[in-house]
């Protein structure tokens, strides 16, 4: 009998785990790829504190720019110094060289990967802080534009 | 007990091991799966639990760009509603060449704020009825000023994403479009 019978204190029930392990290792990939696709996007994120919204959008891979209080990082690399709220960089009118140039450096890369324009060669991700003014939005927004990125996607933490 | 747990049989050796015996085909290896589960349950309770705690998303922008192909013809259902932010209110209005003004000027609004903040859910009623009266209109353009910041944008296209009547969730104006007039304000 599965739960024992009367005089005996042991008992042997032999539980089949494969099924379970099965499911657990299901979950396990399918949480690990979900992760490994947020970090790529998010890697500065710790020093950013991002608004919240209610809006259901699944993340994409694209060129992630982000303002932090310090710099701003294009795919993770910095390229120019924030000082008192002001970006610290050589301007060209309303362009801003090091972004301008960084940007256009990989858009020619993405394009050559894909031979020609995808989906997504004209979309940037742009983490800032929730309290990032808009002097500073602004001018990364219209340098971007300049560059040929005239989409964004506006980080956010969903509700 | 076996190298691998379970039955006591010899391990290795010859007569009975976990490899089988000589003349025997059935071989019976009873793997201790619990040390595996622990693990695989922690990490489980990790990842799921971080996850949940900050999941990130975005909100399509779009800013203005300039093009040397002839637009569509305007659609006499359909604006451009426009949304500049100030430091104390909000200005909305709409424009559309082939409707008549009055009918553009009955939603032309001034949201000032209310205990120092932006009156989001008012925001969100009036870009409604400006939906209403023209159904075809998708697209918000906001105006920000040189003191908005990052969170009230995304507050704004929140407002203007959907709104929910009589239960039902309607999409309203969920193209936005950012532009920059901070030099032409400041220098006013």
């Amino acid at each position: 009998m599965a739960g024992g019978g009367g005089g005996s204190s042991e008992y042997d029930v032999p539980l089949n785990l494969v099924a379970l392990i099965d499911v657990l290792t299901n979950l396990l990939f399918f949480l690990l790829i979900g992760f490994a696709a947020q970090e790529v996007q998010v890697k500065n994120a710790d020093k950013i504190q991002l608004p919240s919204s209610n809006t259901k959008a699944e993340i994409e891979l694209s060129v992630a720019v982000a303002i932090t209080a310090d710099e701003i990082l294009i795919d993770h690399v910095p390229v120019a110094r924030v000082v008192n709220g002001q970006i610290d960089a050589p301007k060209e009118g309303e362009k801003i060289v090091p972004i301008y140039d960084r940007l256009n450096t990989l858009r020619a890369a993405r394009q050559a990967e894909t031979a020609g324009l995808s989906k997504d060669d004209d979309v940037i991700f742009l983490l800032a802080d929730k309290t990032a003014p808009f002097t500073l939005l602004g001018p990364v927004m219209k340098t971007a534009a300049m560059a040929g990125y005239p989409n964004f996607r506006f980080a956010v933490v969903k509700e | 007990m076996g190298a691998f747990g379970g039955s006591p049989k010899r391990a290795f050796g010859g007569g009975a091991s976990v490899f089988g015996t000589e003349g025997s085909d059935d071989v019976a290896v009873d793997l201790n799966l619990t040390p595996l589960m622990d693990v695989m349950s922690n990490i489980l309770f990790f990842l799921l639990a971080s996850f949940g705690a900050a999941v990130i998303s975005f909100v399509a922008v779009s800013v203005p760009v300039q093009s040397d192909s002839p637009g569509a013809a305007p659609k006499t259902d359909s604006v451009m509603v426009n949304l500049r932010v100030m430091p104390d209110e909000y200005r909305i209005s709409v424009s559309n060449e082939a409707v008549e003004p009055a009918r553009l000027d009955a939603h032309r609004k001034v949201l000032p704020k209310v205990n120092g903040k932006y009156d989001d859910v008012k925001l969100g009623d009036l870009l409604y009825r400006i939906k209403v009266d023209f159904p075809a209109s998708d697209t918000l353009m906001i105006v920000p000023s040189e003191t908005t910041v990052y969170e009230e944008i995304i507050r704004i296209m929140d407002a203007a994403r959907e709104h929910t009547a009589d239960g039902k969730k309607i999409r309203v104006l969920p193209k936005v479009v950012v532009a920059d007039l901070v030099k032409a304000e400041s220098a006013q």
